[in-house]
C-alpha cells in the first residue's frame, strides 16, 4: 500500500505535474544544426554518386557486350559477310561474346588468336569437333570445352562462319570455302570425340601448343 | 546528353534538395505560424503534464468510462477493426511458423499443395499485411483522426461496410493464394480481380476520413494528421497503379513491382506507425515532444525521399543503372527523416523512463518507434551497393523487413490498442498480467527471431560470394539459424494467443467496468454523441 503511493508520488514527481494549471512552457527547439549537417552531407554524397553514374553509362568501355558491341560491328561488316554474323551471332556469341573477347580465365578470345588465324583446316577442324581440354591462346590457358557443331551445322554454314571470324576484330585472314570444311568431315570421318585440348591440335595439324618460344612459327602465321 | 527518363528522375532528385533546402530554411527564419504549443494538441482540452494509461493504476488520468464523444456505430466499427485485426495476426503468425518451421523440417506437411512453403509464406504475408496491420493501422486512424480534430467520425456506417469489405476481400485473397491463384508477384499476389475489392474497401475507409478532417474543429493539423491524410493519399495511388492488369510486363513490372512493394512499407505502414507514435508517446507520457518543427522536416523528407527508394532491390539485375542508382541514392537520404523522428521522439520517451516502467503500452509504442530508425538506418546500409552484394537474396534481407514489419509497426499497434479499447468499450482490461507476458514474449520471440536471421543471412551471404564453395554450403550454413528463427517465431506466436486471448476475455468474460469517476471524465466542450 504504501509502495503505491510512493509510485504514485515519483511519478508525480517525475512526469511534472498533475496540477490541472500546469503550465504548458513555450520550449522553442529548433532544428538540431547536426541535422543539417547530415542533410548536407548526404545531398552531396547523393549528387557525386549520381554524376558518378552517369558518367558510367556515357563511357564505352573497350570490351563492351550485348547489343551494343553487335551495333558498333554491323558497321564493319559488308554485305556478303552477314549470313556468317548472324550464324556467329546464333551459335557462338553465348560464349565468345560479340566481339570475339571471349571471357577471362573461361572463353578464348577470337580476335588475334592463332588457332583462328592458322591454316583454314585448323579452325574448321575445330569448330567441326570442338574442343576438351588445355588449350593455350594469347599467352593464358584455357581448360574449357567448346561443343562439337559438326551435326548442328553444315559445311557452308561452318564455312561462313569462319569467313567471318577470320576477317572481324582486326582479324586478317583468307576466307574459307565450303569444300575445305567438307575436305576436313572427310579426313576425320572416323572421329567421335573433340580434340583433346591444345597439345592434339599440335599433334595433328603441327601448330605449336604454345606461342612463345617460336618467332618463326609466328611469321608462318602471319603470312596468310 | 541525351534527355532520358533517366534526366528527368535526376530532376526530381534535384527537385527534392531544393524542396528540402527551402523547408529547412523556412522553419529556420519562422515563416511558419507553428509553435510548440501545437505539439500540445495531443492532451486535448487537458493540460498533460502526467501520466495517461488506461492499464495503469498509477495513471493520474483515471480510464474513464467510454469516451462520450463514441457514437454507438462508431464505437462498433473500431471494435470490429481491432478484433478481425487480431484475427489476421493470429492466423498470419500460424501460417509464418509453418512456414519457418518447413525451412528446416522439409518432409512435415507434405500432403497438401496449400501446405507447402511457397504457399504457406504467400498467405502469411498478405494476412499480416493487408489483414493485421493494415486493418489495426485504419482502425487507430478511424479513432485518432476524430479525436485530434475534436469532432466525431462522419459517416461511420460507410467505414463499417468497408471494414466489411475489406477482411472478406482479404479472406478471399489468402484463400485463392492457398488454392494456387495468384498475380505472381511479390507482395501483388492477391489476384487483381479481389483487388477491385479491397480497391472499394480502402474507398470506404477514406471517404469517412476525409469528410471528418474537412469537418475538423481545430485550427492546426497535429502531425499525427499529416501522416494518416498523407498515407490515405499515397497508397490508393500505388495500390491502383500496381494492380492494373496488363500494363507493366518484363523488366519494367519487375521496377513495378519493387516500387510498389517497397512503398506499402514505407508510404503506407510507416505512416500509420509513426501517425500513432506521434499521438502515444506524447500522450502517455504528459510531454509534449522534443521539437515540433523538427516533425515538419521529418514529413517532407520522408514524402520527397520515399517514393524512389524501393528498385534498390533490383540492384544487379536487368534495368537500368541509372535507375538503379537513384533508388541507391534517395534510400540513402531516408537518414534525414529518420533522423528528424528519431530526435523528436526518443528524447521524450528515453528522458522519461520512469513511463517505461509505469506504462505497458508505452513500452510497446516507444520501443517500436526506436525499432523503426533501427529498421531505417539498416534499410539505407543495405541499399549501399557494396553492402548489398553480401545481403541480397539471403536471409539477412528477412530479417530486416521483419524490422520494420513487425518491430515497428506491429509493436507500435500493440500499444495502440492497449491504450484505445479500454476507451473504446469502457472496459478495462481483464488480465493486465497477460500485457506484461505479450510484451515480453513478443520482444525475447523477436530478439531471437531477428538476430538469428541476421547472423545466418550474413553467413549465407558470405557463402554465396566464395566462388570455392559449392552453392549448397550457403544453405546448409543456415540450417541452425533457421531453427532459431522458428523458435522466436513460436514464442512470438505464443505472445500473439495471449494477446487474442486478452481481447477475448474483455469481449466475452467476466468484465470489470471502470467505475464512474466524473472528476477524472474528460468531457469535450461540445460532446457528440450521435453519429453522422
Amino acid at each position: 500500500m504504501t509502495q503505491k503511493r510512493k509510485a504514485e508520488r515519483r511519478i508525480k514527481s517525475v512526469a511534472g505535474t498533475s496540477n490541472k494549471n500546469f503550465d504548458p512552457h513555450e520550449s522553442y527547439n529548433p532544428i538540431p544544426w547536426q541535422v543539417i549537417a547530415i542533410a548536407l552531407a548526404l545531398a552531396a554524397w547523393g549528387i557525386i554518386t549520381l554524376a558518378t553514374t552517369r558518367e558510367m553509362a556515357e563511357s564505352e568501355p573497350e570490351v563492351t557486350q550485348g547489343t551494343g558491341a553487335d551495333e558498333r560491328l554491323s558497321k564493319a561488316v559488308d554485305a556478303e559477310m552477314s549470313d556468317g554474323r548472324q550464324l556467329f551471332v546464333t551459335n557462338c556469341s553465348t560464349c565468345h561474346q560479340n566481339n570475339g573477347s571471349g571471357i577471362e580465365a573461361a572463353v578464348p578470345p577470337l580476335a588475334g588468336s592463332r588457332y583462328v588465324l592458322a591454316e583454314p583446316e585448323v579452325p574448321a577442324s575445330i569448330v567441326l569437333f570442338g574442343i576438351q581440354g588445355e588449350i593455350e591462346v594469347a599467352g593464358d590457358t584455357y581448360r574449357g570445352r567448346m561443343p562439337t557443331f559438326g551435326n548442328e551445322l553444315n559445311d557452308e554454314q561452318i564455312a561462313s562462319i569462319l569467313s567471318y571470324v577470320r576477317n572481324s576484330w582486326g582479324n586478317q585472314a583468307s576466307a574459307i570455302e565450303a569444300g575445305l570444311v567438307a575436305e576436313q568431315r572427310r579426313r576425320f570421318a572416323e572421329r567421335t570425340t573433340p580434340w583433346a585440348g591444345g597439345a592434339a591440335l599440335a599433334e595433328t595439324f603441327g601448330i605449336p601448343a604454345t606461342s612463345r618460344p617460336t618467332a618463326s612459327v609466328a611469321t608462318s602465321e602471319e603470312s596468310h | 546528353m541525351n534527355f532520358t527518363i533517366g534526366t528527368l528522375l535526376a530532376f526530381s532528385f534535384a527537385a527534392s534538395l531544393i524542396a528540402i533546402a527551402a523547408l529547412i530554411w523556412a522553419i529556420s527564419t519562422h515563416q511558419f505560424r507553428i509553435t510548440e504549443s501545437d505539439a500540445r494538441t495531443v492532451f486535448g482540452d487537458e493540460e498533460g503534464g502526467k501520466l495517461d494509461d488506461p492499464t495503469s493504476p498509477h495513471s493520474d488520468s483515471h480510464p474513464s468510462a467510454v469516451d462520450p464523444a463514441l457514437s454507438p456505430e462508431w464505437r462498433r466499427l473500431l471494435i470490429v477493426m481491432f478484433v478481425t485485426a487480431t484475427a489476421w495476426l493470429v492466423f498470419g503468425s500460424i501460417f509464418g511458423l509453418i512456414a519457418s518451421l518447413k525451412l528446416h523440417l522439409p518432409d512435415w506437411l507434405t500432403g497438401s499443395a496449400a501446405l507447402t512453403f511457397g504457399r504457406m509464406r504467400t498467405m502469411h504475408l498478405n494476412s499480416v499485411i493487408y489483414g493485421f496491420l493494415s486493418l489495426g493501422g485504419v482502425g487507430a486512424a478511424l479513432w485518432l483522426v476524430p479525436t485530434l480534430f475534436k469532432t466525431h467520425l462522419h459517416k461511420p456506417r460507410l467505414a463499417m461496410l468497408g471494414a466489411v469489405i475489406w477482411n472478406l476481400a482479404v479472406f478471399a485473397g489468402v484463400i485463392v493464394i492457398g488454392a494456387g491463384w495468384n498475380d505472381g508477384l511479390e507482395w501483388l499476389e492477391i489476384p487483381w480481380q479481389i483487388d477491385i475489392f479491397l480497391a472499394i474497401g480502402g474507398a470506404c475507409f477514406a471517404i469517412p476520413l476525409l469528410y471528418t478532417a474537412a469537418a475538423r474543429r481545430v485550427n492546426h493539423i497535429y502531425v499525427t494528421g499529416w501522416y494518416y491524410l498523407g498515407g490515405l493519399v499515397w497508397f490508393p495511388v500505388l495500390f491502383l497503379l500496381a494492380n492494373l492488369p496488363g500494363v507493366h510486363s518484363g523488366a519494367q513490372q519487375a521496377t513495378t513491382n519493387w516500387w510498389f512493394a517497397h512503398n506499402v512499407l514505407g508510404l503506407w505502414l510507416t505512416p500509420l506507425g509513426l501517425g500513432a507514435a506521434y499521438y502515444f508517446i506524447p500522450k502517455i507520457i504528459g510531454k509534449p515532444i522534443y521539437s515540433y518543427r523538427l516533425s515538419l522536416l521529418g514529413f517532407w523528407a520522408l514524402a520527397l525521399f520515399y517514393s524512389q527508394v524501393g528498385m534498390h532491390h533490383l540492384i544487379g539485375g536487368p534495368v537500368p543503372t541509372w535507375v538503379v542508382s537513384l533508388s541507391v541514392v534517395q534510400s540513402v537520404m531516408m537518414v534525414v527523416p529518420v533522423v528528424a523522428v528519431a530526435i523528436n521522439q526518443h528524447t521524450l520517451s528515453l528522458g522519461n523512463l520512469w513511463a517505461w516502467r509505469e506504462s505497458l503500452p508505452l513500452r510497446f509504442v516507444a520501443l517500436g518507434a526506436i525499432l523503426y530508425t533501427l529498421a531505417s538506418l539498416q534499410g539505407s546500409l543495405e541499399a549501399v551497393r557494396a553492402f548489398n552484394t553480401v545481403t541480397h537474396f539471403t536471409h539477412y534481407t528477412v530479417a530486416h523487413a521483419h524490422l520494420g514489419a513487425y518491430g515497428f509497426v506491429a509493436l507500435v499497434l500493440f500499444g495502440g490498442i492497449y491504450y484505445m479499447l479500454p476507451r473504446v468499450t469502457g472496459r478495462a482490461w481483464p488480465m493486465p498480467w497477460a500485457i506484461s507476458l505479450h510484451f515480453w514474449l513478443v520482444v525475447a520471440g523477436f530478439a531471437v527471431y531477428f538476430i538469428s536471421l541476421t547472423i545466418g543471412g550474413w553467413l549465407q551471404g558470405l557463402a554465396m560470394l566464395d566462388a570455392t564453395r559449392d552453392w549448397l554450403a550457403s544453405m546448409e550454413v543456415t540450417l541452425p539459424y533457421l531453427a532459431g528463427r522458428s523458435l522466436g517465431g513460436a514464442l512470438m506466436t505464443l505472445g500473439h494467443l495471449v494477446f487474442a486471448a486478452n481481447l477475448a476475455v474483455l469481449f466475452f468474460g467476466r468484465t470489470r467496468r471502470f467505475e464512474d469517476d466524473s472528476d477524472d471524465v474528460a468531457t469535450p466542450a461540445t460532446a457528440t454523441s450521435t453519429g453522422a
